[in-house]
């Protein structure tokens, strides 16, 4: 069942919830800062800043901060690779869902 | 729409589903109401300009302080420019259509009917009516048809002998869209409020983040 294997070929960095949905929305964005993505996914900071950390660490996002006033502001990109291994994660899923008949 | 993804739909909709433009917009129309009520038409279209240079700073103040921020992609920026081209399009049309319509020899039997001299207090107001349904077209933001059922409506007031003037009727209109707005615009406060120790939080979960 070569068809059913293609799913353990998934990047576990993107497959995470969390970090698909990180993906998923700055996808659809030239960027987003900490803030927006915090709120819209109703994640924890502390947990926010690990998915990032990872992500950035993978090469799927940049991060650039810099200080507004005394605050500091982040604001987060999707990269090229990062875009790549969203599109390639979601056919893979398309094909298994289809597999599925879902 | 623009191959724009559902998703992308979404954000866009959520970016402009605070309350804020209803305020903005509910302000500039009840303002344009008051202008033409005291006789100042033309500064009343100058309301719109005025109001813009605070849009942006209402909206960092009051909604990127609760959720954030994000820039739209150059696909979607190229559909509100193109959008916002055949609305100005459209709108000249009008324009054109009406002041033909008021020099034009020989309709002067028409321009005088008792049909068009009863509709015509209503006109600012319907043509407020269907740049509202419009914009909810746009935003896919239902409420912004009812605002504009509800300029339509409040126009039809001054075809009567009510002594409902156009001014009064865009004024009737703007008050209405500001109160719904503010109160949806308070419902989003409520749902996103700021926490001051949170910031302080996220600087130093951030801070952490950065020295990983």
């Amino acid at each position: 069942m070569k068809e059913v294997q293609s799913i353990l070929n998934v990047d576990k960095i993107v497959h995470e919830p969390a970090r698909l949905a990180i993906l998923a929305l700055l996808s659809m964005v030239e960027s987003a800062d900490f803030k927006f993505l915090q709120s819209s996914l109703g994640l924890t900071q502390g947990n926010l800043s690990a998915h990032l950390s990872k992500l950035e660490a993978s090469g799927m996002i940049d991060v650039e901060k810099s200080f507004i006033g005394k605050k500091v502001s982040t604001v987060i990109k999707l990269t090229k690779e990062g875009e790549q291994a969203l599109k390639k994660h979601l056919l893979i899923m398309k094909d298994f869902l289809k597999l599925m008949e879902i | 729409m623009s191959g724009l993804s559902k998703l992308e739909e979404r954000l866009f909709t959520r970016y402009f589903d605070d309350g804020l433009l209803d305020i903005f917009i509910g302000l500039a129309i009840g303002l344009i109401g008051i202008m033409w009520m005291i006789d100042l038409i033309a500064l009343g279209a100058m309301v719109p300009v005025l109001l813009m240079p605070f849009w942006k700073p209402a909206r960092q103040q009051f909604v990127e302080t609760r959720v954030g921020n994000f820039t739209f992609k150059s696909k979607r920026k190229a559909a509100n420019k193109s959008t916002f081209t055949k609305w100005i399009i459209f709108g000249l049309v009008i324009l054109i259509t009406e002041i033909t319509f008021y020099v034009k020899p020989g309709a002067e039997g028409l321009r005088n009917s008792d049909l068009i001299l009863k509709i015509v207090p209503a006109l600012p107001a319907i043509l407020i009516g269907i740049l509202l349904t419009l914009i909810s077209l746009y935003l896919k933001l239902g409420r912004f048809s009812f605002y504009g059922t509800l300029a339509v409506i409040f126009g039809f007031l001054a075809t009567y002998d009510l002594g409902v003037e156009p001014g009064h009727t865009l004024l009737f209109t703007g008050v209405a869209i500001l109160l719904i707005g503010y109160i949806h615009f308070l419902i989003f406060m409520r749902d996103n409020q700021v926490h001051d120790a949170n910031d302080e939080q996220q600087s130093q979960s951030e801070e952490e983040y950065r020295e990983s």
